[in-house]
């Protein structure tokens, strides 16, 4: 026993405590994603490493060099991304079907060709072996041997990946329209990974009021022109949400929701509110009132109506499905112009959150300021500043338990309801009640709040009989 | 390729050697602990998270602030701990029912209640949600929404959570009891995670003889003439008392001693042909202590009903050790299947003020050190490699712990939730521990009276 081994066990530790291990061996490391399975819960119906036979972003086609593949897991499939002769990328499963190995530690000794690092099987775009090095030039699996092919399209510098089984739907279907506009639309995206499932990722984009809360010291919500409300305004009632041609769930007129807590008398909302139960303010002080206050005044100067422009939520150019404030299938929500998330699943535990934004401008100088603005400004601002402030709570959110959910989940419903009803390739053989418990919670919250909205998606109807039944399929019919 | 990654290529590991995997990838870490499931094996009833429904140690009611809430896990379960309107430290399980996140990632803005992280739900001390921040004060969850309460109780500074479904039962019955006593029960604490199974670290305790031998370099043993308690081959009698504690009876130590009472320093081992301990030089550090422990011998010892001496249920062993009147206790708390919380007690009966705070500065300076740390640490890498899984052979000495396993999966609240398996009335293990002792008693009857190593339980072979 040397010298330092012999004092370490004397000191044995000391001085211990509870600290060190007080949540176990995980710590505060995310715990893993565990689907429901209850007949009373539509999550449980709900693939967990995402919706197949879609299209989803994969990665910028800038990333993709000529002498080296590269790797990537999406929906939990190994995928190995390379350019073909064209100089287009191409995906295939990071398999060689020779013997098993990762193509993706191979090279491109032949521009255009990807040879796995084994045997010197060569693939071409199409994923066919058309030369096996080690083999020769006579070697008898050229033509046969067969990598398996995903088909890809690159719009805006993005690669865009088909990840099923079936025939590609047209890209259209599943690509948000501004990607097929001309080069005065400037698209942004920005990656970013969350320890967490995709639909924990989705769903926290439709929390309509907790950026009073989570989001309380980011600089959005103190610049925004409702900043003084922090943010969406507090209020104890969902979203309605319409269903669009079974592909979105758009809220709409949410105008009373949010304003559930003006004053009557002055017609504006306050700022603080009293909670009388624990006898207190939220927010606690004002003094964030004071960045809304110095924003509001460089606004006037400047002429600037920032928030205004920002919060537009349509575009005359798109469909109703493709608009903002919205959930699309198979897992985005957006905020157009500003902000598009597209939640692409890693795998069950790991979400590859994809930010989209756009803008419109005619001139070489309008689209370079812009830019600039981007990388420089809002990209900070919005994905890392503003969203990352939730990526606590999502990693920590268990599905397996039941919930319990409030009016305000309104929305969160909808979604539901929409991936379980219209998403391609789910599987409608599981049972799951027509009116789960939780759902009913949220049509209970809003009745006694004396809201009944039977025409929307996603809110719940009750007869007369005071029995449930959904209100979907019939806009869908 | 970086340089240096381009040298770990070129290199590859040369110039390799058995060395490096020589025990597989896990090295030696610590084995996954694995219950066995076997009707030879008394150790296949007993949970391996703990028995539920028993009041267990948490942590010190001054480590829970009045702002941020603490995240512990028991059991298994994960709890979080704040303090309500009162002062009173509460635990909620740690799952805000409205979307599953971590409430201890929250905070306590209002003072007495814990807001959860994600959308602001606002429980009191009983997990009501009293408030929905983000919906405002006409928030329809206010009353429904509930979170998950684990009772809880502080004393001496110490919280103690109800792990448990049902009603709890007084805390009296769970929780030694001097505890209840006034200022002049002096209560200290240490707390320690070891890589192990709870009962693994639960029956190190009740080892009767290692101290001469994983312990042989202690400071503690180092101060005793023996070598801490003597070598014998023969088990402790242990008595089952009020079905909740089995209480060993020392005896069987008397074993070696010779025509004066004293057990011999070395012995000799013929098949071996040597002596253990090898050399006699420990005992210089004992004659120099003896000053010392001659003084403390005259202390009376720590007065405790028969039931809290012993192996006491759910999981705690104690003893008259620590230094002269005072009582050891040691908890093991299960937190996960391979971690247990070692929750030390340390209690004394003083009367003056100047005496507590001497024995307080003690503590803190050398004792805690002594037992907890320089002693008790050295079964560690016993304790974290010692595999249940496959088929033990005891021997006459391990009868405390065969007395202990059969008082579980006997007597503890809701013991009959784990006895899927169906265990034999005696196994292989503890008809070997029954035998050696029975044949020592017959080789050696002048020490045959004090009925050594009995099985302890309900058991045919306790009677």
């Amino acid at each position: 026993m040397g010298v330092i081994s012999g004092i370490r066990k004397t000191i044995g530790g000391y001085p211990g405590g509870w600290k060190q291990y007080a949540r176990g061996y995980s710590g505060t490391s995310t715990p893993p994603f565990v689907q429901p399975t209850s007949p009373d819960d539509r999550r449980s119906l709900i693939p967990s490493e995402g919706l197949r036979e879609y299209w989803y972003p994969a990665l910028p086609a800038k990333d993709v060099g000529r002498k080296k593949p590269v790797a990537l897991r999406l929906l939990n499939e190994e995928l190995v991304l390379f350019k073909d002769k064209n100089g287009e990328v191409q995906a295939l499963w990071d398999y060689c079907p020779h013997r098993g190995v990762y193509l993706s530690f191979g090279d491109c000794f032949f521009e255009g060709y990807l040879s796995c690092p084994y045997h010197g099987a060569t693939f071409d775009g199409d994923g066919e072996c058309v030369e096996f090095i080690t083999e020769g030039p006579d070697s008898k699996m050229v033509g046969r041997l067969r990598a398996r092919k995903f088909p890809t399209i690159t719009l805006k510098g993005t690669v865009f990946v088909w990840m099923g089984e079936g025939e590609p739907v047209p890209p259209e279907e599943d690509i948000p329209p501004e990607f097929f506009e001309g080069k005065e639309t400037q698209v942004w995206t920005t990656y970013r990974y969350w320890h967490c499932n995709w639909m924990i990722a989705l769903e926290n984009t439709s929390d309509a009021h907790n950026a009073f809360w989570v989001h309380k010291n980011a600089l959005r919500v103190m610049f925004s022109s409702r900043g003084d409300m922090g943010g969406r305004a507090r209020t104890p009632l969902g979203y309605r949400s319409k269903l669009i041609d079974g592909k979105a769930v758009r809220v709409v007129g949410n105008a009373d929701t949010a304003n559930y807590y003006v004053d009557t008398k002055t017609g504006k909302m306050p700022y603080k509110l009293y909670y009388p139960r624990i006898n207190g303010y939220w927010p606690l002080s004002s003094w964030r009132l004071a960045w809304v206050w110095a924003f509001k005044l460089w606004d006037r100067i400047t002429g600037n109506s920032r928030g205004v422009v920002q919060q537009r939520q349509s575009d005359p150019n798109f469909s109703e499905d493709w608009q903002g404030g919205s959930m699309r299938l198979p897992g985005m929500q957006r905020l157009i112009p500003l902000y598009t998330r597209w939640c692409v699943p890693v795998d069950k535990d790991m979400t590859r959150a994809v930010y989209i934004r756009f803008r419109r401008h005619n001139t070489w100088l309008g689209r370079f300021i812009e830019s600039l603005r981007f990388r420089f400004f809002i990209n900070f601002l919005n994905h890392f500043n503003f969203s990352d402030q939730d990526y606590d709570a999502m990693r920590t959110t268990r599905w397996q338990h039941p919930e319990y959910l409030s009016a305000t989940d309104a929305h969160l419903v909808a979604e539901r309801r929409l991936i379980a009803e219209f998403g391609r390739g789910i599987r409608k053989d599981k049972g799951v009640a027509a009116v789960t418990t939780a759902e009913a919670q949220v049509v209970e919250g809003h009745e006694e709040l004396g809201v009944k909205w039977d025409d929307d998606y996603g809110q719940i109807r009750t007869n007369g009989s005071g029995d449930a039944e959904p209100a979907e399929a019939h806009p869908a019919g | 390729m970086g340089l240096l990654s381009g040298m770990g290529k070129i290199r590859g590991g040369y110039p390799g050697g058995w060395r490096q995997y020589a025990r597989g990838y896990q090295g030696n870490q610590t084995p996954t602990f694995v219950q066995p499931v076997n009707a030879d094996d008394r150790r296949s009833q007993i949970p391996q998270l703990g028995y539920r429904d028993y009041w267990y140690p948490a942590l010190p009611a001054k480590d829970v602030g009045r702002k941020k809430p603490v995240g512990l896990k028991m059991l298994g379960e994960e709890l979080v701990f704040f303090k309500d309107k009162n002062g009173e430290v509460q635990a909620l399980w740690d799952y805000c029912p409205h979307r599953g996140v971590y409430l201890s990632f929250g905070d306590c803005f209002f003072e007495g209640y814990l807001s959860c992280p994600y959308h602001g739900a606002t429980f009191d001390g009983d997990g009501e949600c009293v408030e929905f921040i983000t919906e405002g004060p006409d928030s329809k969850m206010v009353g429904r929404l509930k979170a998950r309460k684990f009772p809880t109780v502080t004393v001496k500074g110490m919280v103690y959570v109800w792990m448990g479904d049902g009603e709890p039962v007084p805390p009296e019955e769970d929780i030694p009891p001097e505890m209840f006593e006034g200022e002049q029960m002096l209560f200290q604490y240490t707390i320690r995670y070891w890589h192990c199974n709870w009962m693994i670290a639960l029956e190190n305790q009740s080892d009767a003889h290692n101290c001469f031998w994983v312990h042989r370099n202690s400071i503690i043993q180092l101060r005793s003439r023996t070598g801490g308690r003597p070598r014998t081959p023969m088990g402790y009698r242990s008595i089952t008392v009020n079905d909740v504690a089995v209480v060993p009876e020392r005896g069987a130590e008397q074993y070696y001693a010779d025509e004066n009472g004293k057990v011999p320093y070395q012995m000799y081992y013929p098949r071996v042909g040597g002596r253990w301990p090898k050399h006699r030089y420990r005992l210089l550090w004992t004659w120099f202590f003896e000053f010392f422990d001659r003084r403390n011998a005259k202390k009376p010892r720590f007065d405790t009903p028969d039931e809290w001496r012993g192996m006491h249920l759910p999981g705690m062993h104690r003893l008259y050790f620590g230094g002269p009147g005072a009582m050891y206790t040691r908890w093991c708390v299960p937190v996960e299947n391979d971690l247990t919380r070692v929750v030390y007690f340390r209690s004394m009966r003083i009367k003056t003020k100047l005496g507590r705070l001497w024995e307080r500065l003690t503590y803190r300076l050398y004792r805690n050190f002594l037992f907890h740390y320089n002693f008790s640490d050295q079964d560690y890498d016993a304790m974290r490699t010692t595999r249940y899984q496959h088929a033990e052979y005891l021997s006459a000495t391990d009868s405390h712990v065969v007395g202990q396993r059969r008082l579980m999966v006997e007597n503890a609240r809701g013991s009959e939730k784990y006895r899927q398996t169906n265990v034999r009335d005696v196994t292989t293990a503890e008809q070997l521990v029954s035998d050696f002792n029975s044949d020592l008693a017959d080789e050696r009857p002048e020490i045959a009276d004090i009925k050594s190593g009995r099985v302890a339980g309900s058991s045919p072979i306790g009677r």
